[in-house]
């Protein structure tokens, strides 16, 4: 039995909603018509849901696009994200995109894109782990294809969520499909022990040690194959995987009230309290520049400090962590836990974050107390 | 939606439009100048405006312009213009300099302007970038590592790049091109698949789906998608005597607007054992469909969903996706 989702079409979603919807704008000042902005809000919230499905992020917390007060997405969890969509697109593109209209016939591929940019930076700030997590397996997959070791057998070459791999020479290859060999694991099976390997690399790590965790990661996949897998698509490897740091990743977390040596731990309380401020998670994307622009900051003057390199690199490492932290904790783990996971000794900590602080203070200092530029600026 | 957030939105939306009308008009006065927006026929295939940043040292006759675009991602020498400021939001990509012929402009459309602090920085990145002293930030390599940053070079500044590198020769200008399909919009491709009749097979097993109508509670689903970004989707698994499969086909934006849809079970050989009538989707782009277990006998059983969309009497296939019957001996 095949049906519809309705019994009617209507003119949601026709190819030039949106055209016709910033053609019917004047520059007077008159607010849109109620039907037309209807019409376009329907469209909108139709191709945004399809987004999400093919994301992955349907079925995901709608926290991890910056949606809170509920689980699951539901009528006021999407009109939400819609209302963000459309400003993004419409108040805040709106120039734009009617720009592009001098040259084209109509907009509504170039919507569609914005919508796909507007979910990926929604994605990259409210969950930098899961984006971080996709984006270091995708460059690990593509590099294997390059290299002939995986081949893209179904879907899109440019590795998305619905791509699916197989290893050249395989059975599955040989007979032109896969089928899991009987009693082979599972890949959740296969990649249960991986967060623990990525982790904390996969949120400190930076040039060089980067690409090490990416060459890593493109051994374990790689490895698969004999381990009874043919194939997989990327979201049957991703999901499990996605799991599996998260948890590892949330076990780091306790209550301010759990943690041992609360006294010793201020100092780290702090700096955290201070960064989560300026991170604002719940500021829109593009306000987001002020916080960009301090971590830019902090970055290059730990890189100026006249210190060991491995102090240099436990400030790096502390500052990342924290950075991701920000998006989705409001307290910091213990300090016994952070020292295992980052692999600091436990009493360098109140020395690294002294440092960090003062740096934090001299650039937001230099970046938006205009009399202090004088004195070194930044860049 | 409440009315007061919608009354917000249309509010928003008057005043940009407004803010984009003077604008508009206070571009189209003059001659080009440093700061200018332009959108070019040549490359109307992209999603990019042209800034004008300066007369090129070396040629009076040609502006040196960088291309900018709304995709918040910033890499290695890109600028960001915020949304409050004139011309906003805009990433400004200082790595793909260009020399623009006078004459190239006049092919184009004045959109804008970028406030003049914007214009310096980007110059001075884009002589940093050709002396090779460009300064990377620390965030900014990060975002070159992105593969989506690396896409977006590759799938539109590059190629951008490219379309007007032509136009940099003293050779006459084309005529302006007609714009033709979008890159950043691919359309649903074609696959190759013949479209199998309906046979006494499938009228049979087709009598024996309508008796079937009693309510079912199904205790999990798939879904499968078709569109650019999915031609072939992943396969659907279903385990060797479940009574029901329930699949959800999602139809992404850029296959979803067929007049109608139809889907066809086929077996391994390509027999057809059911082919669903023509269906429209409505405002949702899904289509839902329930396979009873009888069409999924036997392990190894090879079947397979052929998605199409139909326009006028003719049936496009969209995507096939193979249903693979696992045995209940495999079940962990």
């Amino acid at each position: 039995m095949l049906t519809g989702v309705t019994t009617s079409r209507g003119d949601h979603g026709r190819p030039r909603a949106f055209t016709d919807y910033l053609q019917s704008l004047d520059t007077t000042g008159t607010p849109p018509s109620r039907q037309s902005f209807d019409r376009v809000w329907s469209a909108l919230r139709t191709a945004l849901r399809t987004e999400l499905r093919l994301r992955s992020l349907w079925t995901s917390p709608p926290r991890f696009l910056g949606v809170i007060g509920s689980d699951r997405w539901d009528e006021e969890t999407l009109d939400e994200l819609t209302t963000d969509a459309y400003v993004f697109n419409f108040v805040h593109r709106l120039r734009s995109l009617k720009a592009q209209l001098e040259v084209k016939p109509n907009v509504e591929g170039l919507v569609l894109l914005n919508l796909k940019n507007f979910l990926y930076e929604r994605q990259r700030r409210h969950d930098p782990l899961g984006a971080r997590l996709f984006g270091t397996l995708r460059t690990a997959i593509r590099e294997l294809v390059d290299a002939g070791e995986l081949a893209v057998s179904q879907g899109d070459p440019e590795i998305r969520n619905h791509t699916v791999l197989r290893f050249p020479g395989s059975a599955s290859e040989s007979r032109g499909r896969t089928v899991e060999p009987e009693s082979a694991p599972t890949l959740q099976e296969l990649t249960a022990d991986w967060g623990d390997d990525l982790l904390p690399e996969l949120v400190t790590a930076r040039g060089g040690r980067y690409d090490e965790l990416v060459a890593d990661l493109e051994g374990k996949i790689a490895g698969l194959r004999h381990q009874g897998c043919d194939g997989f698509s990327v979201k049957e490897l991703v999901d499990p995987l996605k799991t599996a740091v998260r948890e590892r990743w949330r076990a780091l977390h306790v209550s301010a009230g759990q943690r041992e040596g609360t006294a010793q731990a201020s100092e780290g309380d702090d700096l955290f309290g201070d960064v989560r401020q300026r991170y604002r998670p719940d500021q829109e994307v593009e306000d987001a520049e002020a916080f960009e622009k301090l971590t830019d900051c902090v970055e290059r003057q730990v890189l100026s400090l006249d210190s060991d390199e491995r102090t240099e690199e436990y400030l790096s490492d502390i500052w990342h962590f924290l950075r991701i932290h920000a998006a989705g904790e409001r307290d910091l783990p213990s300090r016994r836990k952070l020292a295992e996971q980052l692999e600091i000794p436990r009493n360098r900590f109140p020395q690294l974050y002294g440092v960090l602080g003062d740096l934090l203070e001299r650039c937001r200092k230099l970046l938006f107390e205009p009399q202090a530029r004088g004195n070194g600026g930044v860049q | 939606m409440n009315e007061d957030r919608l009354d917000r939105l249309r509010g928003l939306t008057a005043e940009a439009a407004r803010s984009d009308g003077r604008l508009a008009e206070s571009a189209e006065r003059g001659a080009p100048a440093a700061g200018d927006l332009y959108v070019l026929s040549q490359t109307a295939d992209f999603p990019v405006e042209w800034l004008l940043l300066d007369r090129a040292p070396d040629d009076p006759d040609r502006w040196l312009a960088v291309p900018a675009d709304t995709n918040p991602l910033r890499g290695p020498g890109d600028l960001w213009v915020g949304p409050g400021q004139d011309g906003g939001p805009l990433s400004i990509r200082c790595r793909f300099a260009v020399r623009l012929p006078d004459r190239a402009l006049g092919g184009g459309h004045r959109t804008g302007r970028v406030p003049a602090e914007h214009v310096a920085r980007a110059l001075e990145a884009v002589h940093d970038d050709e002396r090779g002293t460009l300064e990377v930030s620390p965030l900014a390599e990060e975002t070159a590592a992105d593969p989506e940053y690396r896409d977006w070079e590759r799938g539109v500044l590059d190629p951008t790049r490219k379309a007007v590198a032509g136009l940099a020769s003293r050779q006459p200008m084309p005529e302006p091109a007609r714009p033709t399909a979008r890159v950043w919009i691919s359309i649903a491709a074609a696959l190759a698949v013949l479209s199998f009749g309906l046979g006494a097979w499938n009228l049979t097993l087709q009598r024996r789906v309508d008796r079937i109508s009693a309510p079912v509670l199904i205790g999990g689903s798939q879904e499968i998608v078709v569109g650019s970004d999915v031609r072939a989707p992943a396969p659907l698994r279903v385990r060797q005597g479940d009574q029901r499969l329930l699949v959800f086909i999602v139809l992404s934006n850029e296959a979803a607007d067929h007049e109608r849809y139809r889907v066809e079970l086929t077996d391994g050989r390509g027999t057809a054992l059911w082919t669903s009538p023509d269906v429209e989707p409505g405002a949702v782009p899904e289509l839902n469909l329930v396979i009873p277990g009888r069409f999924l006998d036997g392990p190894g059983a090879a079947r397979q969903l052929v998605v199409f969309g139909i326009e006028g009497d003719h049936a496009r296939p969209l995507a096939e996706v193979p249903i693979q019957i696992e045995s209940t001996e495999n079940a962990p």
